[in-house]
């Protein structure tokens, strides 16, 4: 009789054990639902603008370095290129920042053909000071860049302080005037 | 005499040959091996090895063209990891925060082991 009751209490036990276990690893799971491992490189900021050279869209002579990278004023690095449709949609943002004096833009053209590049820039309003050429991809992965349209903003110790990556819109548009009027 | 020197020179470039095929794949191997442990950021759940992407594609040329100048592997990762962070090796470092993701597994092989082990002495006596 007392053994038969041993067993019981034993096999209640197991039995709450496993119902636990179950519930501990059902919330686990549910919470990984939840996780989001859609990659952005957005925390990858708070470093000086690492060393570049690229040959420059319109002049092939001269290079576009990170020495041409102004420290007395923000710079906004935009990666683009004319086949790139949300990069025309995100153009009219870039030429409206141009216009503040706070700020340079300053363009890499990713993988395009010279002439469509220039005769986008020549239709539409050329925001960018100084446009560097990537043919490769290799100076965007020197830049840390996923892909196009994104743009760094950079401060005037040159550190970069804000990755935006697709378009820019309305929303990001204005916090990039709040940045560079602050 | 003359096939004998004509022996010796298809031997000669046959070597040679081979000597170029070895060391080519060899080289091919490494790189391969690299790629599949760097993560496409742009995918999900894929290695740029399996991954066809403009992003992978990019990659895999710098890296190619990093050992091709010397690089080693430690420093190709340590490049990408700079660049991306270390989301982008799918190997994760061997470091304070990833201590249990390390010795979990040894951890559960040693109390299992034990457990086994008790499990069957109780069983024989």
């Amino acid at each position: 009789m007392f053994l038969l009751k041993r067993n019981n209490m034993k096999r209640k036990i197991i039995f709450l054990l496993i119902f636990l276990a179950i519930i501990i690893i059902g919330a686990i799971f549910y919470s990984g639902l939840k996780i989001d491992t859609q990659y952005t490189n957005k925390e990858n900021v708070n470093f000086i603008v690492p060393d570049f050279s690229a040959k420059t869209l319109k002049n092939s002579k001269s290079d576009f370095t990170n020495h041409d990278i102004k420290s007395d004023r923000y710079s906004l690095l935009n990666i683009w290129a004319s086949w790139c449709l949300p990069c025309r949609k995100e153009h009219k943002f870039l030429v409206k920042l141009s216009n503040f004096s706070e700020i340079d833009i300053y363009g890499i053209n990713f993988k395009d053909k010279k002439e469509n590049a220039i005769d986008f820039l020549n239709k539409s309003h050329d925001p960018y000071i100084i446009n560097g050429v990537d043919t490769d991809g290799s100076l965007s992965i020197q830049l840390g860049i996923v892909g196009i349209p994104e743009s760094i903003l950079i401060n005037q110790n040159k550190i970069i302080i804000k990755r935006y990556i697709g378009p820019l819109n309305k929303k990001t548009y204005k916090e990039i005037v709040d940045i560079i009027k602050n | 005499m003359m096939l004998k020197k004509i022996f010796f020179f298809m031997n000669l470039v046959i070597f040679i040959f081979y000597l170029n095929i070895s060391y080519v794949i060899s080289n091919e191997k490494n790189l391969i091996k690299i790629y599949q442990n760097i993560r496409c950021l742009v995918c999900q759940g894929q290695s740029i090895d399996e991954s066809n992407s403009e992003f992978a594609r990019d990659l895999k040329l710098v890296i190619k063209n990093k050992i091709k100048n010397g690089a080693s592997e430690k420093e190709v990762y340590d490049f990408l990891e700079e660049k991306y962070g270390e989301w982008i090796l799918l190997k994760p470092n061997f470091n304070y925060n990833s201590l249990i993701l390390w010795f979990f597994p040894y951890l559960i092989f040693i109390v299992g082991g034990i457990s086994l082990f008790l499990l069957i002495r109780k069983r024989r006596s």
